[in-house]
């Protein structure tokens, strides 16, 4: 217990901007908390996005943001940056929390007469979100409208409404079979359509 | 071999889509498994997709602080008074987040008789309770009412637990938490134990009006509790 260096130390010094991603993972690892703010200043407004579309409710995706990048910091020695993008493996984190704080509120107020109202999207043109953001959003969205729609209709539901494969048969009426081929099928056809048309690079640009 | 049959497992954990016990099966699963790990991996990058199709939205200003504090009270020993020592840790990460003065891994009745020993005739002071300091002493009680434990806290909000529970099923673990002002709603994961009887000096401080409690939890420990707490003190 007493292998850490003392909170604040070093959060102080600049962050090292000219790092990758995966780099600054690299160093969280090694315990430096100024390259785990380094990461929260580049993903925290992507990430938050994902939580406030999940959870609606802003303090419960401040506490899934929160706990996803404590997370990040805990998990950070076993990501290997050979394989993914840092950035999806903090969105993952992020949005995990933010499934399960949605599940267990949902479970809190099971009867909760807004339960089948769709989740409350701010608004488009947000200040805060820059030119470039816009710009991913609107090449996401054109990506995903390749998927045919039953695809993207149970990959979309898990992803913001936080449902499961079961939850998904029963909400749409169809065997679990049927929604766990379209789920595989669907997130197939997303690697394959990100890859032809190189999105990989155009969207997870900082 | 590089392929597995639960690979199809891949795209919809990434998704957060497995039910519970699915998830915990495959997690379990993937720690041995590299066809699964590289799949999972591989999958990943498509949560960017879904993600920017969502689009950014700026948290509130406080909550970079708010989430770095979090971060320091993960890195910071619960003993402060220690000197640190800079070397990274390399223990699994259950054994990072706490600091456990294991007693010797005896049998059940051979620790429940140390405990009762130290609850009633506590002639010298163990170490845990000596770098506290003076300290106050709460019992810690089992759902029922039966004392199972003793909670100790200094001045400044330094816990130790003394607790005595049943070694955890398999695949499943003790975890401490501090229940700011009593609300399970905000209880701070203060560390992990795998039963019997244990000090342990808490990851997390605790005030008067908070509750220490102890849950089970899966193997790894939660982010929050998920059951209802097996052994509580007041502090």
């Amino acid at each position: 217990m007493n292998r850490f260096r003392r909170a604040g130390e070093r959060a102080r010094v600049g962050p090292p901007a000219h790092l990758s991603d995966e780099a600054l993972v690299g160093l969280v690892a090694r315990g430096d908390e100024r390259a785990l703010a380094a990461l929260y200043d580049r993903h925290a407004a992507l990430a938050y996005g994902v939580a406030r579309r999940v959870l609606r409710d802003p303090q419960l995706a401040e506490d899934a943001v929160q706990e996803g990048f404590v997370n990040v910091w805990r998990g950070a020695r076993d990501f290997r940056p050979d394989r993914s993008r840092a950035a999806s493996w903090i969105l993952m984190l992020v949005h995990r929390r933010a499934v399960d704080l949605v599940r267990r509120e949902e479970h809190r107020r099971a009867d909760s007469i807004d339960a089948d109202q769709p989740p409350e999207l701010p608004a488009e043109d947000d200040a805060a979100t820059g030119a470039l953001a816009r710009l991913q959003r609107e090449w996401a969205q054109r990506l995903l409208a390749k998927l045919p729609d039953q695809q993207r209709e149970v990959i979309e539901l898990a992803f913001y409404g936080g449902y499961t494969q079961s939850d998904l048969a029963a909400r749409l009426g169809v065997p679990l079979g049927t929604v766990k081929s379209r789920m595989f099928n669907g997130m197939a056809r997303l690697r394959e359509l990100m890859e032809e048309e190189q999105w990989t690079t155009a969207i997870s640009a900082p | 071999m590089d392929d597995c049959d639960l690979r199809a497992l891949a795209a919809p954990y990434v998704l957060a889509a497995l039910d519970e016990d699915e998830r915990e099966r495959f997690e379990a699963h993937l720690a041995g498994c590299a066809a699964c790990a590289r799949e999972v991996d591989a999958v990943r990058d498509s949560l960017l997709v879904l993600a920017r199709a969502g689009g950014e939205e700026a948290p509130p200003p406080d909550l970079r602080g708010r989430v770095l504090a979090a971060v320091a009270r993960e890195a910071q020993p619960a003993s402060p008074a220690r000197a640190p020592a800079p070397a990274p840790p390399r223990e699994p990460f259950w054994r990072r987040r706490f600091a456990l003065a294991l007693l010797p891994p005896v049998a059940m009745a051979a620790a429940a008789a140390v405990a009762v020993v130290l609850f009633l005739g506590r002639s010298s002071t163990p170490a845990p309770l000596k770098q506290l300091g003076p300290h106050a002493t709460m019992a810690l009680r089992a759902a029922g009412g039966r004392r199972t434990g003793s909670v100790y806290v200094n001045r400044t909000g330094e816990v130790v637990a003394l607790a005595s529970l049943p070694v955890a099923p398999a695949g499943k673990v003790y975890e401490a938490w501090v229940m700011v002002g009593g609300d399970e709603t905000r209880a701070e994961p203060a560390g992990l134990f795998h039963g019997g009887t244990h000090y342990m000096t808490l990851a997390r401080r605790a005030h008067p009006g908070d509750v220490v409690g102890f849950t089970l939890e899966p193997a790894g420990g939660s982010a929050r509790p998920t059951t209802q707490p097996v052994a509580t003190a007041r502090i």
